[in-house]
């Protein structure tokens, strides 16, 4: 298999993760306690004390 | 298509004529347009929550309530200087036409339930105003001791009182002349009047208010925006091509679609909802992309094909660009096309209207552009000609020179883009996985909006403005009349009232705690529901004699088969709300299934609710929708199934990117940024569909994908560059919206197009060099083509 196949391969399963990372907004976070997170629930805002942390959460589970 | 070009330009003036005469008849429809801010018009008519308000105003003739806040810091409301004022404004608010007489509660119009020596007196708690100290004391402490009107009519700390008014219904309101608008006016016009030079601060909210203001707005909204996306796009316009038929013949474009769209919407009886405000922008900032791919055309040859006469410029271009205009139009449109399959009125008259403007865009581009073309002389910039003249295609410009740069780039390192871009779109995913849902009716006005302020200030005073009604339907007539149900009903009302965001609760059961708490000498510990049906029914008959007969037509049915426990919520965020509805659920399965009583939820809190769910739920379908629609149309076209998936690449890529950053900066899911999806496909997915019939073309004609491409991207890409800083622009004058959703969708489009027209402009290429896919590469053996 030569270079710019693993790319193409590579290049589809980055679009269906982040598709699927799209389609699945709810259901990710539900499981992830947003609800505690949200500081300023009339403007949806999130505490960002922890932001990064949880980003990287999210990442691994994407991964 | 030649000869349909032909035919136009035979007789331009006539086509002319034509299309403005057949556009003039359906704008002159737009006088007949309405708006519809109901916060129900959002829900399909057949769907339960609808069903059961409407059961809930038929049975109990209970409606959204418009709250008027009477606040005294100092000292409180129970000095008779305020008492007075507040009797004054309750009969002033009872004589406005639109307001129901007999539904508007306040302190002057509520009674109290006195027990007697001879059994129980109903009377109001002011006869009259007292003057009286100690009276105002007594009065005091007879509303404290009554618990449905503690925190509902007067505030717990005595800071404020509250006057509540319903509003007739939105027929009854049509048939004399009305709106809620005029009502809310005068009710603001008179507290207006009432708090001049006084020490209360007063507030009015609601969701009548709420939805009257929104009406407002969407005028508003329409009047300012409209001028101001013209203007930007004049502007635009006239910066890229420097020259006034540059200029008029796209706007004339996007003018008489607008005015189509507008015109057959109010013809055939559409309301404008508020999602209508975005009509009109997202079809400027469409509709322009045909006359600006037609016209990029046009100029391109007119600087390679020097002494061509008007006919053979203006049927080479037709004959190049109808198809890309007619596929990107066809697909846009069904991709607008599939929000019919959102099931909410408003998303999906603002989808069908968008698709029917596109088309008539796409009509007028095809007919009015040529036939304008021809009636003019050929002209372009000289300085233009000069460069092309000297250096080719590819430097007839600086963004055609920077663009050739970034094809002759994207050549040499496209596995290497491919690889960065797919770096790039894993972190993207992990970003897009932050993203939730949150939303409310209020969220529509800005935080610091007259009508917020009063929301928050009325919401902390009170039990809270926002409702959930709880039917319960006992199936056999006196059911009420049994302690062991009431009992039931008054603990799923304390269950609910620890719950978070919910402020009070009224029912059946609170008047009967009451009645027998007086009939007990008024003692505190005989709050609660008698042991006995007999005693209940003893109590109701004792009630009868002095109080009027529908003091409890709110709360239970005449035959007391039915009941209404009314839940008063401070907020209607979707957040707080799912916390409510599912101890809702389990109260309601915990209390009233065992006893067989069947249960429902009603109320603007819970239809809103509702709204949010659905939107949530029907995004990802409508994603999906929008997303396989345009596939299959770019396949079907095309010709090409690969051709249909790389179509959608730059923009799924885009999207991505967008819900990444929508998750980093915590924008949620609500109405205005759940369109910005489908939209933001449609529209990106026109910029894929012209570089790959720019690049085919190209690479047919010069037998080299090296050199197709950059020429590709200093031609038609320089358009798509012009076109995306056009639909940018356009979209971001919903920034100047009074609503928030709007900004937010606004803003969104804005990015995903920017990213959606780099990604063209990079990834397709990159990705058209390492597939070498055979829709562009047919017929030659070394793939690469160089």
């Amino acid at each position: 298999m030569n270079s710019g196949k693993i790319i193409l391969i590579i290049f589809t399963l980055s679009i269906l993760t982040g598709m699927c990372s799209v389609l699945s907004y709810s259901e990710e976070l539900s499981g992830l306690g947003v609800m505690s997170r949200v500081d300023n629930r009339d403007n949806g805002v999130k505490k960002d004390d922890d932001q990064w942390l949880y980003l990287s959460t999210c990442f691994s589970n994407v991964c | 298509m030649n000869q349909f070009t032909a035919r136009v330009i035979q007789w331009p003036k006539l086509t002319i004529s034509i299309i403005i005469f057949v556009t003039l008849i359906l704008a002159s429809q737009m006088q007949y347009m309405k708006i519809d801010t109901d916060t129900e018009s959002f829900i399909p008519p057949g769907h339960e929550a609808t069903l059961n308000n409407n059961r809930m105003k038929e049975i109990f003739g209970t409606s959204d309530l418009l709250w008027i806040g009477v606040i005294r810091e100092a000292g409180g409301i129970y000095q008779s200087d305020t008492l007075k004022l507040i009797e004054l404004l309750t009969e002033q608010i009872r004589l406005i036409p639109g307001i129901v007489d007999q539904d508007v509660v306040s302190l002057a119009t509520e009674d109290n339930i006195y027990g007697t020596a001879d059994g129980m007196e109903v009377e109001p708690f002011m006869e009259v105003v007292p003057t009286d100290k100690a009276v105002l004391q007594h009065l005091k402490s007879s509303l404290k001791a009554f618990d449905i009107y503690d925190g509902f009519i007067v505030a717990k700390d005595g800071s404020a009182a509250a006057i509540l008014a319903e509003l007739e219904p939105q027929e009854l309101l049509i048939e004399r002349g009305l709106d809620k608008f005029s009502v809310y006016e005068s009710v603001q016009r008179h507290v207006d009047k009432a708090s001049e030079s006084r020490p209360e601060i007063f507030y009015v909210a609601g969701v009548p208010v709420a939805e009257a203001t929104l009406g407002l707005y969407i005028q508003e909204d329409m009047s300012v925006m409209l001028p101001l996306v013209f203007l930007v796009l004049m502007v635009l316009l006239f910066f890229t091509y420097r020259s006034l038929r540059g200029v008029v013949i796209p706007m004339l474009v996007v003018m008489l679609s607008v005015m189509a769209a507008l015109g057959i919407m109010a013809g055939v009886g559409v309301p404008m909802y508020p999602t209508g405000t975005m009509i009109p922008v997202v079809l400027m900032a469409i509709g322009v992309a045909d006359a600006i791919h037609i016209l990029g055309k046009y100029y391109e040859l007119v600087l390679i094909r020097t002494g061509a006469s008007r006919e053979e410029l203006i049927s080479e271009t037709m004959a190049e660009m109808w198809q890309p205009v007619v596929l990107t139009s066809l697909t846009t449109a069904a991709g607008f096309l599939s929000f019919l399959m959102m099931g909410m009125v408003p998303l999906e008259m603002m989808g069908l209207f968008i698709a029917i403007g596109i088309i008539y865009a796409m009509v007028v581009s095809l007919t009015l552009v040529p036939a304008l073309l021809y009636l003019l002389p050929v002209k372009a910039s000289k300085k233009l000609m000069q460069n092309s003249k000297e250096s080719g295609l590819q430097k007839a410009g600086v963004v055609a020179f920077f663009l050739a740069l970034l094809g002759h780039w994207v050549c040499r390192h496209h596995e290497k883009t491919l690889l960065l871009t797919s770096a790039l779109i894993f972190i993207a995913a992990a970003g897009a996985s932050l993203v939730y849902v949150q939303d409310s009716y209020i969220a529509n006005f800005k935080q610091d909006s007259k009508i917020v302020r009063a929301d928050h200030e009325i919401n902390k005073r009170f039990v809270g403005s926002y409702q959930r009604n709880i039917l319960l339907d006992a199936k056999s007539a006196d059911a009420f009349y049994s302690p062991k149900l009431l009992e039931s009903v008054w603990a799923f009302q304390q269950g609910m009232e620890s719950v978070s965001g919910v402020g009070g609760s009224i029912s059946i059961a609170d008047y009967i705690r009451r009645m027998h708490r007086v009939m007990n000498e008024d003692r505190e510990e005989m709050a609660r529901i008698p042991d006995s049906s007999d005693l209940i029914a003893q109590y109701l008959l004792l009630y009868s004699f002095s109080g009027a007969p529908d003091d409890f037509s709110e709360v239970v049915d005449s035959e007391y088969r039915q009941a209404n426990i009314r839940i008063f919520c401070t907020s209607d965020n979707f957040i707080d709300g799912t916390h409510v509805e599912a101890e809702i659920n389990r109260l309601a399965h915990q209390y009233f299934d065992p006893m067989g009583v069947a249960w429902s939820v009603a109320g603007n809190a819970h239809v809103g609710h509702v709204q949010t769910e659905m939107i949530t739920d029907n995004l990802r379908y409508n994603i999906m929708m929008t997303v396989f629609t345009i596939f299959l149309f770019a396949w079907a076209m095309m010709r090409s199934l690969v051709a249909g998936l790389f179509v959608m690449v730059p923009v799924l890529a885009a999207v991505i990117l967008n819900f990444a950053i929508m998750g980093i900066t915590g924008v949620t899911i609500g109405w205005g940024s759940s369109m910005f999806t489908s939209v933001a496909i449609c529209i990106g997915v026109d910029y894929a569909i012209h570089l790959i019939y720019k690049v085919k073309h190209e690479y047919e004609r010069l037998q080299g994908i090296r050199e197709a491409l950059p020429l590709s991207l200093a031609t038609t890409g320089k358009t798509i560059f012009f076109n995306a800083v056009v639909v940018v622009a356009g979209f971001m004058v919903l920034l100047a919206s009074q609503m928030p959703p709007n900004q937010q969708m606004g803003l969104l489009v804005s990015a995903a197009m920017f990213s959606s027209f780099i990604a063209t402009l990079t990834v397709l290429p990159a990705l058209i060099m390492t597939a070498k896919p055979k829709f562009i590469f047919r017929g030659s053996s070394q793939g690469d083509g160089s």
